[in-house]
């Protein structure tokens, strides 16, 4: 039996934060990671907005494989969308991204156990949280868990993290190494014939390399689907190609949850579901969300008792500075599910037309709002 | 004849049980977030507990690499 003050489960990018955090604030901390090794294997598209990295982290020069400030979007139909005035997007290498701050959260002081699997946890008449795993048993005063899409260890304190097919996006990610990848743009592919109620993306990492991958929603998705499609998308795009790295992966798409703290249990990344509906983009959020967990957590306790009003905060404060954002995105993604492909292509028919350098994403959104003016009103009430 | 199709119904609805395909199961994990009964576990492998799964199938549906597979029961 181990003990200690704040156990995190899962050593994602969330986990990781959470610990550095915590144990930098001087608490007795310990991250436990199912795998050998954090990332191991990436199952993820690695892009990401330099301004949501810089949020919470400063970004470290080897974790960064390329910077994109163009991408394509082609409708079902074919018709190609340039958008020449993007924010600086940057493809990471994940592995070494996440190696790295599991590095920094050991450095801080906490204490790492890889290949440790926890079935299951309960709070005990004490008040500690105990831990059961397969080998090893942990107790903490304060849990956070950061376990991942498949997070289980919520559900033994009555959470039900059970995804609705329409709320997960079942995928498929491959490295595909051709001369015909546009190092210099990021592509985006929609429609049913590609991918049903999701899409397939092209994020060149340099070297003639890409991470390619696509996104089916559960409640249109088939078993295997997803690694179909996205081997006759590479064929098709990509002929005579070297595949590598084949893994695939559940992205949750339905609302963060809430309540996202309980007694002394916070959740945390894609566990919490904290992703933008919209484009399944979570890293920023896991960081973010991570980092305050396990800040929120340090200042809560307090030799042992911990102070739930300080750790309802963990909860406001995302909402105030991510979570109603993503509320909104939820709203929009629940929207776009019921247009069909011919609304898609409507709006990029009309920006088709336009200079490239003109396009912003702000112009994505007026000229769909031109193509179908009804939408407005329903926009009001999102962003109200 | 009835007392057959009623037996053929019988092994259908209670002998089924989920299959997993180890060689094709990639450990992602998104048959676990699906599941409503709480009968998959993910360790060094993939489990399913066939006892109590409800077979409504989600994580034969999700399964992005079709490792898992709705089967009767060999021998009953």
């Amino acid at each position: 039996m181990k003990n200690y003050e704040i156990v995190i489960i899962g050593a994602g990018p969330a986990g990781s934060m959470a610990a550095q955090a915590a144990a930098a604030a001087g608490k007795k901390t310990a991250l436990i990671e199912r795998n050998e090794k954090p990332s191991m294997p990436v199952r993820c598209g690695e892009g990401i907005g330099r301004k949501g990295l810089a949020t919470t982290l400063e970004p470290q020069k080897q974790w960064i494989k390329s910077g994109i400030t163009r991408a394509r979007m082609i409708s079902p139909s074919g018709i190609k969308v340039e958008i020449g005035n993007v924010d600086q997007s940057w493809i990471l290498d994940r592995q070494t991204m996440d190696f790295d701050l599991v590095k920094q959260a050991v450095k801080a002081g906490a204490d790492f156990f890889p290949s440790t699997t926890i079935v299951s946890a309960q709070k005990k008449t004490n008040g500690l949280y105990h831990c059961i795993g397969q080998d090893k048993e942990f107790t903490a005063n304060c849990l956070i868990l950061a376990d991942g899409v498949e997070s289980r260890i919520a559900r033994c304190f009555g959470w039900d993290t059970a995804l609705k097919l329409s709320d997960i996006e079942t995928c498929a990610f491959a490295r595909v190494t051709s001369p015909l990848i546009d190092q210099e743009c990021c592509s985006f592919y929609t429609g049913g014939q590609v991918a049903p109620g999701g899409y397939a993306w092209i994020f060149p990492r340099g070297g003639a390399q890409a991470n390619v991958g696509l996104g089916v929603i559960g409640s249109k998705c088939k078993a295997g689907l997803p690694k179909e499609l996205l081997t006759r998308f590479i064929e098709l795009r990509f002929p005579n190609s070297e595949v590598s790295h084949l893994h695939c992966g559940g992205v949750p798409v339905g609302r963060w949850i809430r309540p996202l703290v309980k007694e002394g249990v916070m959740l945390a990344g894609d566990a919490a579901r904290q992703v933008n509906a919209i484009n399944g983009a979570g890293i920023a959020y896991s960081l973010y969300a991570g980092k305050l967990a396990g800040e929120t957590a340090a200042k809560a306790l307090n030799k042992g008792t911990i102070n739930h009003k300080i750790l309802l905060k963990y909860q406001k404060q995302w909402a105030k500075n991510f979570g109603k954002q993503q509320d909104r995105s939820f709203a929009l993604k629940e929207f776009i599910m019921n247009v069909g492909d011919g609304f898609l292509d409507r709006i990029a028919n009309s920006l088709a037309r336009e200079n490239p350098e003109k396009i912003s994403y702000l112009r994505v959104f007026t000229r769909t709002f031109a193509t179908k003016p009804t939408l407005l009103l329903k926009a009001f009430k999102l962003f109200k | 004849m009835n007392l057959l199709k009623n037996k053929r119904k019988n092994l259908t609805k209670k002998n089924q049980r989920i299959k997993i395909d180890f060689s094709n199961c990639d450990r992602c994990g998104t048959c676990v977030s699906v599941c409503g009964a709480d009968v998959i576990t993910l360790a060094a492998q993939l489990h399913i507990d066939n006892k109590k799964c409800v077979l409504c199938q989600k994580c034969v549906t999700v399964c992005p690499f079709g490792a898992l597979a709705a089967v009767e029961e060999e021998f009953i």
